[in-house]
């Protein structure tokens, strides 16, 4: 009887050290994984403000809305009526066009905001396109000039991107 | 002596631990199994994601420099480009990772790496600025032009340093000096048995370059490719100096014609846009000033433009008229418009 208790109770203490070997993985498990997440999530929001900062500057150094060759030579000078132009065409989707800058621009929105005597005159969205259901990422702001060929006025700009990657 | 009962209480404790610790290490070795094996995937996909992030960063650097050529050190492993229905891609040697070239507009040969990348880049312009060209190449490619004909003189000067050329007479100066791949480029196909046969095993494409405009070979004209030793050639057109660098460079129709499709695609929107804006600036001259910009501005957006996107929706194709032929005229066109726009002080296209 006496043996027989003692093996029950060696058989006892084996299951609990198993048990405890158990809840301890599990707790590393979870550990780790919150570990992880909140890395992730840091990471997601960094990379969010890194694509905003890409996309400004793909943005700004489009070919097809750079200023004339003999017009203002500033650093980063875009055409006013080739913006207006350029929002025409992607808003309505002119030869498949925003299919094919969504190739660049992924679910994003830029706009180009044209500042006199620091008040937003006039407000140009170049793209937008959201397709997933996530919150816009905090805006970048991207300082260049827009220039008015017809009236040769320089105009100092802001563009603004927010992502929803 | 023990009594039985007792004896196999004992042999099933033992047994128990034994089960247990059996069963405890086969979880860790499985752990450690799956580890191995988990890192050994992600090491591959590791390599495909560092060429594919070097890759980009390379595109980055040369969008910033238009119009510049350099050399990249060499990566140590090869990247094979392809054109295939599922659309215009590189990927890593044995890799299965695809990275697709959506809206870059890269030629490259067949396969680059293992070398120093050289990198050209270019605006292309119709004549309004479309987007920049990159030519992706290596050292160990090389380009021979066989430059009995001017016209090809003129490539070969033109063609960068910095990447590998040469220059021959004739096709039986053609020496294997131990590079990857040749394209050779000729202004009319060369007799097979005349090319070293070790240089013929290593052809990629002989490209006859067939130029329609008489004293320009960067005009208009079709590019004739005769590959992998085929007696039959593919002709693919080409109008201006970036596309029939871009087909030299690719030294493969498919691969010209992947990057070619996208380069039009841009046209077309980029012309539609200088459209919009053409008509905005005519209703705006109409208003407030003289006719005679407002008269310039009409010839552009009443057909120019349009002929231009027509033309670049068929640019391969030719029914009774050449489309590529027509591209070049509505650029012409464009461009003479441009002149006199620039002559009569009223604002510009481009």
């Amino acid at each position: 009887m006496n043996i027989s208790k003692k093996g029950q109770i060696q058989s006892g203490e084996t299951v609990t050290v198993v048990i405890i070997l158990i809840i301890l993985i599990v707790l590393g498990i979870v550990y780790a994984a919150n570990s992880k997440i909140a890395g992730l999530q840091k990471d997601n929001e960094k990379q969010k403000e890194i694509d905003g900062m890409k996309i400004a500057v793909l943005a700004a150094g489009m070919d097809e809305l750079k200023c004339s060759v003999y017009s203002a030579k500033v650093s980063t000078c875009l055409d006013l009526y080739r913006l207006s132009a350029f929002s025409e065409t992607v808003s309505q989707n002119l030869y498949s066009s925003k299919e094919y800058y969504f190739n660049t621009f992924r679910n994003s929105k830029i706009e180009v905001n044209i500042i006199v005597n620091d008040t937003y005159v006039e407000n140009i969205v170049l793209y937008d396109f959201n397709n997933s259901e996530n919150k816009s990422s905090s805006p970048i702001f991207f300082p260049l000039t827009v220039s008015d060929p017809v009236s040769k006025i320089n105009y100092f700009s802001i563009m603004e991107v927010r992502t929803y990657n | 002596m023990r009594p039985k009962k007792q004896d196999n209480k004992g042999q099933l404790q033992i047994s128990f631990n034994w089960i247990f610790v059996l069963i405890v290490g086969a979880i860790i070795l499985l752990f450690f199994i799956t580890s191995l094996t988990k890192e050994t995937d992600s090491s591959k996909t590791q390599l495909a994601q560092k060429a594919s992030a070097r890759l980009d960063a390379v595109f980055a650097v040369i969008q910033q420099n238009p119009d510049s050529v350099q050399i990249h050190d060499a990566p140590n492993y090869e990247l094979d480009f392809y054109c295939t229905e599922e659309g215009h891609y590189y990927a890593l040697k044995d890799s299965s990772t695809k990275n697709y070239l959506e809206n870059e507009h890269i030629f490259a040969p067949e396969t680059i790496g293992k070398a120093k990348l050289v990198s050209w880049t270019k605006t292309f312009s119709a004549p309004f600025p479309v987007s920049s060209i990159l030519y992706l190449s290596d050292e160990k490619n090389q380009y021979v032009f066989i430059t009995a004909d001017p016209k090809i003189e003129k490539l070969y000067e033109d063609f960068p340093d910095k990447f590998s050329k040469k220059n021959v007479t004739s096709s039986q100066d053609i020496i294997d000096e131990g590079f990857r791949k040749y394209i050779i480029i000729t202004d009319a196909l060369p007799v097979a048995s005349n090319i070293n046969n070790e240089v013929r095993k290593k052809t990629q494409a002989i490209i006859v370059v067939s130029s329609e405009t008489a004293s320009d070979v960067y005009g208009y004209g079709n590019l004739k490719y005769y590959e992998e030793g085929s007696s039959t050639s593919i002709n693919k057109p080409y109008v201006g100096q970036e596309l029939l660098f871009a087909g030299i460079v690719s030294g493969n129709s498919e691969l010209y014609s992947c990057g070619l499709s996208k380069v039009l695609e841009k046209t077309k929107i980029v012309a539609q846009t200088n459209l919009l804006r053409t008509q905005a600036l005519k209703d705006q001259y109409d208003l407030t000033y003289t006719g005679r910009c407002s008269t310039f501005y009409g010839l552009v957006t009443q057909g120019y433009i349009q002929n231009l996107t027509e033309s670049a929706s068929n640019f391969e194709t030719s029914d009774t008229t050449k489309n590529y032929k027509k591209f070049y005229d509505s650029m012409t066109d464009l461009q003479r418009v441009n002149e006199n726009i620039l002559r009569s002080d009223c604002t510009l296209l481009y």
